[in-house]
């Protein structure tokens, strides 16, 4: 547990804001060394590792997970040394006030949403939404010095070590997609290469959080067979709704049936579980999963895709709380997968690339 | 560069009607291109070859301003209309209008239609015909239309016109291809259409170039209207650099590239985070296998208004920003 927890860890601590993600490029490099084949990345914030199985025309298997978090850009700096943010990604406003955050400036900057206590607060005043714009970064400096440390333009994102709570749950920001990032790459490390019929592709992709942009133009260049996109989907709760009632943290990888997912390729994944006795619960999507999957499927001529999800509580807060094992059970299920590559897409499909 | 900033806004150019305002342009830069082209969209690429043919740049400016099309015409000769992209009924209501075949009319709302219930539904175009019949005769249902251009000078360096969305950002590019020297790369001067109704023609576009880099030239808003959100971006202060708008984040390649530049030649720049609006940036980062894009923002009050304001300096500021890029790449030392 320590060393996964220390893994999980180092990878949630990354600075990988939307749009920002290549400032996380040399540490991806450094805890992936010699792990891949190829190392690529992409003007749209991707970074790509790629395994070959050494046989000739073998399919590839993309497996997904985005590197990027959400977080804001610094839009002015104000008298007094504050800063105002907007938002990238899907902010809730909700949670901001008197959280902890890195400002990404020419050094990184540790900082706190402002917040109104009770005793400033005009009658009524706490009924109100927050909205951003209420809200300033307080970081300590002055607004001289802050101005030759941060300009405009200026990633910011949570602060929230990774810490571990009862029940091998840990906390902490960013786990939307990290968790499954570090899935994909245990399965990786543990895979029987021998056994590998298909090359595999690593795609920690940017962007996800504002419009699936890096999976999106990665998956054009890299031109895979099939794909498994991971993602974080939400976990039961108190006060949940009703169909979340099976997805709780612990309960293994959620493999989801989608209108926009492979539904023959999903099965396969589902089998494997079955067959490797892999705890695993499944979902009933939406037409739209709200993952890149969406896009992963119709990527150039279109690619079988499917979804595989860790389950995760309190979304995009810095306070998201995963189970560890539903990690390692996930990297388990992959490696499962890549050691036996289901035969009905083994071949690789008539190159249109 | 006010020569073709005048010609550009005098022809009509709404969302998909853009054939008039092509052809204008590609008279004026193909004494200066090594190739001209009009894709099936109707882009306008416009390629001059660079120093090195290793990396493509494509710049984009949309051709297409927000307008109206003819739904119905009443009994009365009045005519319905409805929108083409992002109309402020207020802003357009009691203006002169003008069709693609130069026929002109007011664009009117119901008597009686209280301030706060004007849209585009309540409104109506008063061509002069006495009935349906003579209606016809000048004008047919799916008929475009857009605010008459009238060029206004306030005070010394500014300007108020409809369209500086994006015609300014056309005016541009074409200065910038008639007057650079060879370019970094090979450089598509791209004048794309659809721009206004969900960045359509960039998006083929790009796909088509594949280019490395990708710059757009579109307007902000400001910070320093009466009543704005507040935003840091200001009239007169200089070539705005995207950081964001709705629709991408631009890349910190691009952004640090025009930073750079500007520094070294001294051109006033200023940053730009837009909370709301999109432009052909998104279309060019994403289309294909993805480039590094970003933009050069041209201050505007008043954006989708017929009295669009613009300072001439931030123009000026522009155009060196945008030659500085075109001549010496974006690649920061």
């Amino acid at each position: 547990m320590n060393e996964t927890f220390a893994r999980i860890a180092r990878l949630t601590a990354l600075a990988a804001i939307s749009g920002r993600e290549n400032a996380c490029f040399a540490q991806l490099r450094e805890q992936t060394e010699g792990l891949f084949d190829e190392y690529i990345t992409t003007p749209t914030g991707s970074f790509a590792g790629i395994i070959r199985c050494g046989k000739a025309d073998a399919p590839l298997l993309l497996l997904d997970a985005h590197i990027d978090e959400i977080g804001f850009v610094v839009t002015e700096i104000c008298d007094g040394g504050f800063l105002r943010a907007a938002a990238v990604g899907g902010i809730d406003t909700r949670v901001l006030s008197a959280s902890e955050v890195t400002v990404y400036g020419k050094e990184a900057i540790r900082g706190v949403f402002t917040s109104k206590p009770p005793h400033l607060q005009e009658a009524g005043e706490s009924r109100k939404k927050i909205e951003l714009r209420d809200l300033y970064i307080d970081t300590g400096y002055d607004k001289e010095a802050l101005s030759k440390l941060v300009t405009i333009g200026d990633a910011v994102g949570f602060y929230a070590p990774a810490q571990l709570l009862a029940n091998g749950l840990v906390t902490s920001k960013a786990f939307d997609d990290r968790i499954c990032a570090y899935a994909i790459l245990r399965a990786v490390e543990a895979v029987d290469r021998s056994r590998l019929t298909t090359d595999i592709c690593v795609l920690l992709s940017g962007g996800e959080e504002i419009g699936y942009v890096g999976a999106r133009t990665a998956a054009f260049a890299l031109c895979p067979d099939v794909a498994i996109a991971l993602d974080v989907t939400n976990a039961y709760m108190p006060d949940g709704p009703r169909h979340k009632k099976d997805v709780r943290l612990g309960s293994g990888p959620v493999i989801s049936y989608s209108a926009t997912t492979s539904r023959a390729f999903t099965q396969t994944i589902v089998d494997t579980a079955k067959a490797q006795g892999v705890p695993y619960s499944v979902a009933g999507e939406p037409g739209a999963t709200g993952t890149n999957a969406h896009v992963l499927q119709i990527t150039r001529g279109g690619v079988p895709t499917a979804l595989v999800s860790i389950p995760l509580r309190y979304m995009h807060t810095c306070a998201e709380v995963i189970s560890a094992d539903d990690a390692e059970n996930t990297a388990a299920l992959l490696r499962a997968f890549m050691e036996n590559f289901p035969a009905a897409y083994a071949e690789k499909e008539a190159a249109i690339c | 560069m006010k020569d073709l900033m005048k010609k550009y806004l005098n022809t009509f150019s709404v969302s998909g009607r853009e054939g008039l305002l092509a052809e204008k342009i590609a008279n004026d830069l193909r004494p200066f291109a090594d190739s001209v082209d009009t894709d099936t969209m109707g882009n306008l690429i416009v390629l001059k070859k660079g120093k090195s043919s290793e990396k493509k740049l494509m710049l984009a400016a949309h051709m297409d301003e927000i307008g109206f099309v003819v739904t119905y015409i009443e009994e009365s000769g009045f005519l319905r209309v409805s929108n083409i992209g992002g109309i402020n009924a207020v802003a357009s209501a009691y203006h002169k209008v003008i069709f693609e075949n130069g026929t002109v009319g007011v664009l009117v709302v119901e008597s009686g239609t209280a301030f706060g219930d004007v849209a585009v539904k309540k409104m109506y175009v008063d061509i002069g015909a006495k009935n349906k019949k003579e209606a016809e005769r000048k004008v047919k249902i799916g008929d475009c239309l857009s605010v008459a251009p009238e060029l206004i000078k306030l005070g010394s360096n500014r300007y108020a016109a409809k369209a500086f969305d994006d015609r300014l950002a056309c005016a541009l590019l074409a200065e910038v291809a008639r007057t650079c020297e060879k370019p970094a790369y090979d450089t598509y001067f791209v004048f794309t259409v659809q721009e206004e109704v969900g960045c359509r023609g960039s998006k083929p576009a790009a796909y088509a170039i594949a280019p490395d880099y990708a710059i757009a030239v579109d307007v902000t808003n400001t910070g320093d209207m009466i009543g704005a959100q507040p935003m840091a971006v200001k009239l007169g202060g200089g070539a705005a650099i995207k950081i964001k708008d709705a629709s991408v984040l631009c890349s910190k390649v691009v952004i640090d590239g025009l930073t750079a530049l500007a520094e070294e030649d001294k051109i006033p720049y200023q940053y730009e985070v837009l909370v709301a609006g999109g432009t052909d940036t998104s279309s060019m980062q994403t289309a294909g296998a993805g480039s590094f894009a970003g933009a050069i923002s041209i201050p505007t009050r008043y954006v989708h208004s017929p009295v669009e304001v613009v300072d001439y300096k931030d123009l000026e500021a522009c155009v060196s920003l945008l030659k500085a890029a075109v001549e010496r790449g974006l690649e920061t030392k």
